[in-house]
């Protein structure tokens, strides 16, 4: 198991939103850009645009990202030889943040499939 | 150094004792004050002061809309007048008003002595104070801003106000705003590091929690608006144009400068009146909080959500529909955790036996008004309502409901809960009770009606409105709730002061709380805790009654005194296990001083008298420079005894000092800055029109180079100076220093030579911008360099005693990688805009 210092725990607890929020400016950024560049006239195959293309693909990775943040906290919250009250409690809020970022993270960003971007 | 401490006799002694070393002296040495008690009443007092200035506004403005064509105020004095509600009762009230009653609160919720950095809090006050009596003395001057409280462009640009109002506005807001960022690191450091032993992460009051999620929101927050501002002045002042369109500009970038604070600024006022709510409700309920965990994760999901949902105050400029989705989604899913928080709150009160008292009464104020509130929110979040009701009344219905329930409901139940522990004496009389039903009732009458005038179509900021437009009747009632309500508000002072002047006074905790604050005298001494407590379950589940006089005894941590030094103890962010002696520094005028240079900088920018404006921050540096006079120690002491068997090093032999966690925060900050500073560029290459311009910036090869190798000269050897600390590291500094200078030299020749007049177009006036933040940066490297070097002479720095080194070496971290991002950030956009050129 990846020891981690005692600050970085602590910001374990931020971290599932902290990666939505990554995850937002790149969708929001990506798609002003995207849209300035003209990458939303630029069709791929099957009517599948490169803007609407790099949209899913930020959020695919996003959500996997998250995904994975929650199973980790969840693998090390279960595993065995825990630290203290204090570092379980640390790895419960995290995963419980991680879930509640992937639910937020489906609700707000799902749109990338099907919404005009520019 | 002798760490020897001097035991008391008994308790009466050791009181004395504590006291000789925290009070504050009288007369003008109250000026010097830096204990956070006296503070937190000062920024409580004042914001309370600053809300009956806003209320009597709000007055003024209900007088004029009473009837259709009332005589009483023109367009120029009613936008003067709204504007002005508007900024008080968001920037000098709401959010001091926090900060006060934080500061109050903190060190004993957490057990500890004081807050972190006792002169940073003082200066804090001061900038608050000062940039407050600015907005004021502009009001009765009548030049106050007339812009509206979000001042907008370009309306509040030059050329349609001339004037000095929103200047006054631009300045003073940032002058107040100081004392928001320094209570943010105040508190995120306090909770970080200064608590009682034992108390670990999990075992925090959970107002400690919310406290923390939302300095670090306010540190995260607060410099879009920061940066918004200066942006506008250096506009409005130099005739940089970043929000107009004929040269490159845009007012978009305002907007969304200005909300990218002003919505995580909602959650900022509501998040502190939730965390009151969540520590009365057990008290009163007289059982633990239901789901303390749960509330900890939504709290930091609701955090994180609100810096989402910026531009739910932008849907009718016209953006993509993808983006409008995302932040609608955004806005109603911040539904969700505010819901949970109040699920969490009423099962603790179901499982409960609750005492009917009249900060319960408050309570259920808050439940009533707060979830309208909510419910009409959700409605604007969904796009097409917005179309309809926006810049109408429905809309300021809406944020009444949401601030006056979600904000002043919780913090009078507050006052009502905490005033017995200021004064230490409980009220005799009971006009709390007719005043909470004259607020309550005259807010609804207010407010709610506006929900139907907005819906009939008023908009809002209007002085005059038709006599046929049907509002006339809604309004005279919307007018007479208004003033109901100040009778009831004004109940609520006469309530107070009968309760500070005739009040019963009582033994410790009257409410059978279970929180450490009420483990000590009332009113507080100067020093909080004789002792301090060993925390050894959650600090919301103490016995107060039979902790206090433990404590009072000396019986716990630091239960003496030490040659006459404050001490707090520091512990580590997870665990709470003792880990440092915080010697905190005694009553200081410095705060002040560096405060009113502060106040000379704004006023020299204010009367464009530019001449004094660098004499003004030589004198903040210099004075800055005098707080280090009396940190740090000249010799190693190693670890020092602290009661309980224990013993720890002082701060300054510790790797987690508090100065150097305020430093990595401070920097956080700053970086929110940059980064939206950058993004400012970035979105006026995607949006604003007349791109690209006919000259572009040209930085050639030969200097860029130039400047990276000083910059990657200088944040290397300033980390040598540290990372092997040996006699060499002085001449590493030196290095250092040089390097840093060379880099300023640099950048500021960059920006003169190789950017086009900065005031022809706005990538001109960005790339110029960053090109001056990084040389700041690289000064003020150079500045950190030479004081490492002086500090290394002066001896106060050793292989053990390394922090002031640390510190400066961040500072070293952050310009290098700033230096390097502008260099590559402005040929990357002058690329940019060149290509848009091209095609």
């Amino acid at each position: 198991m990846i020891a981690l210092k005692q600050p970085a725990t602590t910001l374990l607890v931020a971290t599932g939103f902290i990666i939505w929020s990554v995850a937002f400016i790149a969708l929001y950024g990506g798609n002003a850009v995207g849209c300035r560049l003209g990458w939303s006239e630029i069709e791929l195959a099957g009517g599948i645009t490169l803007q609407r293309l790099m949209l899913v693909g930020l959020y695919a990775l996003s959500l996997a990202a998250i995904l994975l943040f929650s199973l980790w906290m969840h693998r090390r919250y279960r595993s065995a030889g825990r630290t203290s009250e204090a570092t379980d409690f640390i790895y419960r809020v995290a995963r419980d943040g991680g879930v509640a970022a992937v639910a937020a993270t489906l609700f707000c960003f799902t749109l990338v499939f099907w919404l005009s971007p520019c | 150094m002798t760490g020897t401490p001097e035991q008391p006799t008994s308790p009466i002694r050791l009181h004395k004792q504590l006291s000789a070393i925290w009070d504050t002296p009288p007369g003008l040495g109250r000026l010097g004050a830096v204990n956070h008690t006296i503070l937190g009443q000062r920024f409580i007092i004042a914001a309370l002061i600053f809300f009956a200035i806003g209320g009597l506004l709000a007055m003024l403005i209900r007088t004029q809309l009473a009837s259709g064509a009332s005589p009483f105020m023109d367009a120029e004095l009613y936008a003067q007048v709204f504007t002005m509600h508007g900024t008080i009762m968001m920037f000098l009230f709401a959010i001091p008003l926090f900060e006060g009653i934080a500061i109050y609160l903190l060190p004993k919720l957490l057990g500890a002595r004081d807050l972190a950095f006792p002169r940073l809090t003082a200066y804090g006050f001061w900038c608050y104070i000062f940039g407050g009596t600015m907005l004021i003395v502009a009001l009765i001057a009548g030049v106050a801003p007339d812009s509206g409280w979000f001042m907008y462009t370009p309306l509040s640009s030059s050329t349609y106000s001339p004037g000095i109002n929103a200047d006054v506005w631009l300045l003073g807001i940032t002058f107040v705003e100081i004392s928001a960022v320094s209570a943010a690191v105040e508190i995120m450091v306090s909770v970080l590091k200064v608590r009682a032993p034992g108390m670990s992460l999990d075992r925090m009051p959970i107002f400690a929690w919310y406290l923390l999620v939302v300095a670090a929101m306010m540190l995260i927050g607060f410099p879009p608006l920061i940066l918004g501002s200066i942006l506008l002045e250096l506009e409005r002042a130099f005739g940089l144009p970043f929000f107009d369109p004929t040269r490159g500009g845009d007012p978009l970038l305002w907007q969304h400068l200005f909300w990218l604070f002003g919505h995580p600024e909602v959650y900022i006022i509501f998040l502190p009146a939730a965390g009151v709510i969540s520590t009365l409700i057990p008290v009163f309920a007289g059982r633990a909080l239901t789901g303390y965990r749960t509330i900890v994760v939504a709290i930091i999901a609701l955090a994180f959500l609100s810096f989402g949902l910026w531009v739910h105050h932008m849907y009718t400029v016209g953006i993509p529909h993808l983006a409008l989705g995302f932040f609608s989604a955004a806005s109603a899913m911040a539904a969700v955790p505010t819901a949970i928080q109040v699920f969490a709150w009423l099962a603790t009160l179901s499982h409960g036996r609750p005492r009917l008292t009249v900060p319960m009464l408050h309570i259920f104020g808050f439940f009533f008004v707060f979830i309208m509130g909510g419910l009409t929110g959700v409605m604007l979040a969904m796009v097409p309502f917005d179309w309809q009701a926006h810049d109408t009344h429905f809309v300021v219905a809406h944020l009444h409901y949401v601030l006056v329930g979600g904000f002043i409901f919780p913090m009078l139940a507050g006052l009502y809960y905490w005033l017995p522990h200021a004064t230490g004496r409980l009220a005799v009389h009971n006009l709390s009770v007719p005043a909470f039903w004259l607020v309550f009732g005259g807010f609804n009458i207010t407010f709610f009606i506006m929900h139907l005038t907005g819906l009939r179509g008023m908009p809002r900021r209007i002085h005059a409105y038709p006599a046929d437009a049907g509002w006339e009747v809604l309004n005279l009632i919307s007018s007479m709730g208004s003033f109901i309500m100040t009778i009831g508000f004004a109940l609520i002072v006469v309530d107070v002061f009968l309760q500070i002047r005739f009040g019963r006074r009582f033994r410790r905790d009257p409410w059978k709380s279970a929180t450490l604050e009420w483990a000590m005298p009332t009113p507080p001494p100067s020093y909080n805790f004789a002792a301090l407590p060993k925390v050894e379950r959650r600090a919301d589940g103490l016995k107060p009654q039979e902790i206090g006089p433990q404590l009072a005894a000396g019986h716990g941590y630091l239960g003496f005194v030490r040659q006459g030094r404050m001490e707090t103890l520091g512990v580590s962010m997870l665990t709470g296990k003792a880990e440092q002696v915080i010697i905190l520094p005694g009553q200081t005028n410095l705060p002040l001083y560096t405060a009113l240079a502060t106040g000379c900088f704004f006023l020299a920018m204010l009367f464009k008298q530019y001449w004094a404006v660098p004499i003004a921050l030589l004198a903040m540096l210099a004075l800055f420079l005098l707080w280090t006079r009396v940190t740090g120690q000249r010799s190693d002491t190693g670890s020092l005894p602290i009661g309980m068997g224990e013993s720890v090093p002082p701060h300054a032999e510790c790797d987690e000092a508090p100065s150097w966690w305020a430093m990595r925060f401070i920097l956080t900050a700053n970086a929110t800055l940059y980064a939206s500073l950058l993004f400012g560029g970035l979105f006026l290459w995607v949006s604003a029109p007349n791109w690209p311009p006919a000259d572009l910036p040209a930085l050639g090869i030969v200097l860029p180079v130039l400047t990276a190798l000083a910059l990657l000269t200088g944040v290397a050897s300033g980390r040598r100076a540290v990372s092997h600390y040996d006699n060499r590291s002085a001449g590493w500094l030196v290095l250092c220093g040089l390097a840093q200078a060379i880099s300023c030299a640099l950048l500021v020749w960059l920006a003169l030579t190789a950017i086009p007049a900065p005031t022809g177009h706005a990538l001109s006036a960005t790339s110029f911008v960053i090109l001056l933040y990084a040389a700041l940066h690289c000064f003020l490297a150079t500045v950190f360099a030479g004081y490492g070097l002086w500090r290394i002479k002066a001896g106060y720095v050793s292989p053990a005693r390394l922090l002031d080194l640390r510190i400066g070496r961040l500072w070293q971290d952050y310009t290098a990688i700033a230096g390097l991002i502008a260099l590559v950030f402005v040929a990357a956009i002058t690329r940019l805009a060149a290509e848009g050129s091209l095609s």
